[in-house]
């Protein structure tokens, strides 16, 4: 069941997930549009994330934009950021280890060997955020030999957040702490939970897809008449997601099987990777897989200092569940 | 212990101290992850803690120079992050 409505408000919004926004001109959503996108949430009773530009929007769209409750999602740099009560944001994107942050709710999109190089830095964040969302931008290119620094890079962590927990505070940083309160799939979602609207008005499954509209990449999924062609519907005519089982968990048969319940299940990373929008590749259930085994270590240090923890997570001898498929 | 309104500081200048602050208790909450065997992390946190620490007197140097706050022998000054205002504490 659809439950958040993103809105892209410009081409040039901030990119918050794995992809990046390719697209440098700004190409601001009309307002009527814009109406019509939350319009569309309220019939829906979809809650709003809009995703600013790096650029202030013109007056006559923050009346319209505050008509709903919404969540903001804006990019460090952004226009408003500097001027704005920073703790008022909802969440900042970061591109980089910032040497404290300003929000309570950050997104560090970092690629693999920055997030392994800055562990240290990114550790001494953590006593000041309320949740911070570690978000790898080349999950594509993790390979073998990084399984031993990643898994340090989350122990050194983990190790910060043993003795924030056992002081009272309960900072939550998404690859480590989500899998301790998880019992069952929260992934991505998107076309499930989620649906994007961009400055077009047409209904993506996320804005990565229309980046790959925009800037030309072919889509493989249309098979009959090749085209670049992603999106799923628009707010005239409605959405209409083809096939959308086949986005769903029950149609998955690796991951409705899996416990990395925390994994992101990146639809796009998927359909990029394996050519299968519901099927995730080596890298991420590797990747999914190594945070996995670091929840169950924070989580028996929780234990033996006698700090709450969650359901226990089983031990496993395997770090992609394609390797035991057999088993299931 | 007494405490007595002083003064206030601007949002960016609060901006900047608390920035620092938050950046110091990182730092020495990392240190409390230490152990012997880690060279590169003892390196990191000597270099920065004395960075940041630098950085977090200098900037008190600076607003107590600009505001000219009371001070008092033995007291020290504290700021409330919500309101910008700066206190004198006294034993």
């Amino acid at each position: 069941m659809l439950q958040y409505l993103v809105i892209l408000l410009d081409d040039t919004s901030v990119a918050y997930c794995h992809a990046c926004n390719p697209l440098t001109e700004r190409n601001l959503m009309p307002l009527d549009t814009l109406k019509k996108a939350i319009l569309f949430g309220m019939k829906e009773n979809l809650m709003i994330q809009y995703v600013y530009p790096d650029y202030d929007l013109p007056e006559q769209y923050e009346a319209v934009l505050e008509s709903i409750d919404n969540v903001k999602i804006w990019g460090e740099s952004s226009a408003a950021t500097q001027h704005a009560a920073l703790e008022n944001m909802d969440v900042i994107i970061y591109n980089s280890v910032p040497d404290a942050i300003a929000t309570k709710n950050a997104v560090l999109r970092l690629p693999i060997k920055e997030f392994i190089a800055k562990q240290y830095d990114i550790a001494a964040l953590l006593p000041h955020v309320k949740r911070l969302n570690i978000c790898l931008t080349d999950i594509e290119n993790f390979n073998d030999g990084q399984i031993k620094d990643y898994s340090k890079a989350l122990g050194t962590l983990n190790a910060v957040l043993l003795n924030l927990f056992k002081s009272g505070k309960q900072p939550q940083l998404n690859i480590l702490t989500d899998r301790l309160q998880l019992t069952e799939m929260h992934n991505c979602g998107a076309g499930v939970s989620n649906i994007t609207v961009a400055p077009n008005g047409k209904f993506y499954l996320c804005p990565a897809f229309y980046y790959d509209e925009r800037t030309g990449v072919s889509n493989r999924m249309n098979h009959s008449k090749p085209s670049s062609e992603r999106n799923v519907g628009n707010l005239d005519s409605g959405l209409d997601i083809p096939n959308q089982q086949l986005l769903k968990l029950d149609h998955a048969p690796l991951c409705r099987n899996c416990d990395a319940y925390h994994c992101n299940r990146c639809i796009w990373l998927n359909q990029k990777l394996t050519w299968d929008n519901n099927t995730p590749s080596h890298q991420q259930c590797m990747l999914a897989h190594i945070e996995r085994n670091a929840s169950r270590d924070l989580q028996q240090l929780l234990t033996a200092a006698e700090v709450s923890a969650g359901e226990e997570i089983k031990q496993i001898d395997y770090l992609d569940p394609f390797d035991v498929k057999k088993e299931w | 212990m007494q405490k007595k309104l002083v003064g206030q500081v601007t949002s960016d200048e609060k901006n900047e101290i608390q920035r620092l602050f938050e950046r110091r208790n990182g730092l020495n909450e990392l240190a409390k992850i230490l152990t012997a065997e880690n060279a590169e992390l003892y390196e990191k946190l000597v270099k920065d803690l004395g960075e940041t620490g630098t950085k977090f007197q200098h900037w008190w140097d600076v607003m107590a120079q600009k505001y000219q706050w009371e001070s008092a022998e033995n007291g020290n000054w504290e700021i409330n992050f919500d309101t910008c205002e700066i206190f004198l504490v006294m034993p």
